[in-house]
């Protein structure tokens, strides 16, 4: 890079978020439309933003959401398949070859938490992912998460255990479970196409 | 006609407003009553216009946030930058990049205008007008930058998301999080920082 004085990533990324002030934001530009080391660093971030909105869009990430995202997700024209299994409880679950997003509402008793990790297992309790800190609010009651739409409905029918549990000196307490009794499309009871058995 | 001098620049090493210069210069040195365009000037022109695409397409995706829209600004800008160039009107090749950022300002006005007509004759007219949105193939290799958001922390994953999907503010998102809003730029931050490590391999 062969910039004197080259913008930081935190600046070019406030930039792009529109969070300058005026004055800051005009210094931002006029170092842009004279510098190509800068703007280069700038194209790279537009293309990453763009790419994080095409495999959200695609219901990619494994993530946790917010219920206003969800919302946004939703009114954007995207499709979600929903679940909310009661704490403890069992919930019969797919995902259909349109849908977009595979969304499951984990909703528990959180006030007090300091930290969350949600564990996904298989039956016998054999944790195989950790999504360790994930974010929430203690007030809201659920935590909710996104599986990734795409691998989802590869999967053939199987079982899932899902964890809130929160980590401590003391190893993890269990706040919440949940069971996922997932059916691939073909084979599921919501598919008013499925061969007759 | 007055031959024009040839200026003896180095276009690849030359700044912007050295490349200004020589086209203000090869037709302020022209004879009354007609410029000829020379080789070099043309070759200023194009190393000066093809530096300035790309980052006015920048500043037009950061304010219109539009493919199409940005790369009309494109056009405009360096139209008018190019004719105020050829005519004169640019008294300081060394405020070059003002000039170009004021252009830059105008035109988008002049395009938000014309977009808020536009939108009143298809709310207007809903069916008349098919819509069709450019495809833009980015350069990011939508596999590499879905491994490197995996490895981001749930915070900065869902951070990420939110900010740049429906584009929100750090207010916004810190609210639905739980997070303050300066909590939430911090994280943004790093989390930029490490995906741009993750997908240049830490070559920057």
């Amino acid at each position: 890079m062969s910039c004197a004085s080259p913008l930081e990533l935190q600046t070019l990324a406030d930039y792009w978020a529109g969070e300058l002030d005026p004055a800051a934001e005009e210094r931002v530009e006029e170092h842009l439309l004279g510098c190509s080391d800068c703007s280069e660093q700038l194209e790279w971030l537009s293309s990453a933003v763009d790419g994080v909105k095409q495999l959200v869009r695609g219901g990619v990430p494994r993530q946790v959401l917010s219920p206003d995202f969800v919302e946004q997700l939703k009114a954007s024209g995207l499709r979600a398949r929903e679940y909310v299994p009661p704490p403890g409880g069992e919930v019969q679950c797919t995902i259909a070859p349109d849908d977009d997003l595979l969304i499951a509402h984990l909703r528990a008793d959180l006030e007090g938490a300091k930290q969350l990790d949600i564990l996904l297992c298989a039956p016998d309790g054999t944790e195989f992912v950790r999504m360790p800190d994930v974010p929430f609010a203690p007030s809201s009651g659920e935590v909710i998460v996104n599986e990734p739409a795409p691998a989802a409905k590869q999967m053939p029918s199987n079982v899932l255990r899902i964890k809130l549990v929160e980590p401590g000196d003391a190893g993890d307490r269990l706040v919440a479970e949940y069971t996922f009794d997932h059916s691939h499309w073909d084979d599921s009871p919501a598919n008013p196409n499925r061969a007759p058995r | 006609m007055a031959v024009l001098e040839s200026f003896i620049v180095d276009l690849h090493t030359a700044s912007d407003a050295q490349l200004a210069a020589v086209i203000a210069g090869s037709v302020a040195a022209s004879a009354p009553g007609g410029a000829t365009v020379t080789a070099d000037q043309t070759a200023a022109e194009q190393t000066l216009l093809a530096r300035l695409a790309p980052r006015v397409r920048l500043y037009g995706l950061r304010h219109l946030r539009d493919e199409q829209a940005a790369a009309d600004l494109v056009q405009q800008v360096l139209l008018i930058v190019l004719e105020s160039l050829r005519d004169g009107r640019v008294n300081d090749p060394e405020k070059l990049v003002s000039f170009v950022l004021g252009t830059c300002r105008m035109v988008v006005m002049d395009q938000r205008r014309g977009a808020q007509r536009r939108q009143k004759l298809l709310e207007k007219y809903p069916n008349e007008f098919p819509t069709t949105e450019p495809a833009r193939e980015g350069p990011v290799d939508l596999d590499v930058l879905e491994r490197c958001l995996q490895g981001l922390a749930e915070r900065e994953l869902s951070v990420i998301s939110m900010s740049y999907f429906e584009e929100q503010g750090s207010a916004v998102v810190g609210a639905s999080l739980g997070l303050s809003e300066a909590n939430v730029r911090v994280i943004r931050h790093r989390a930029l920082g490490r995906l741009r490590n993750c997908m240049t391999g830490g070559v920057q």
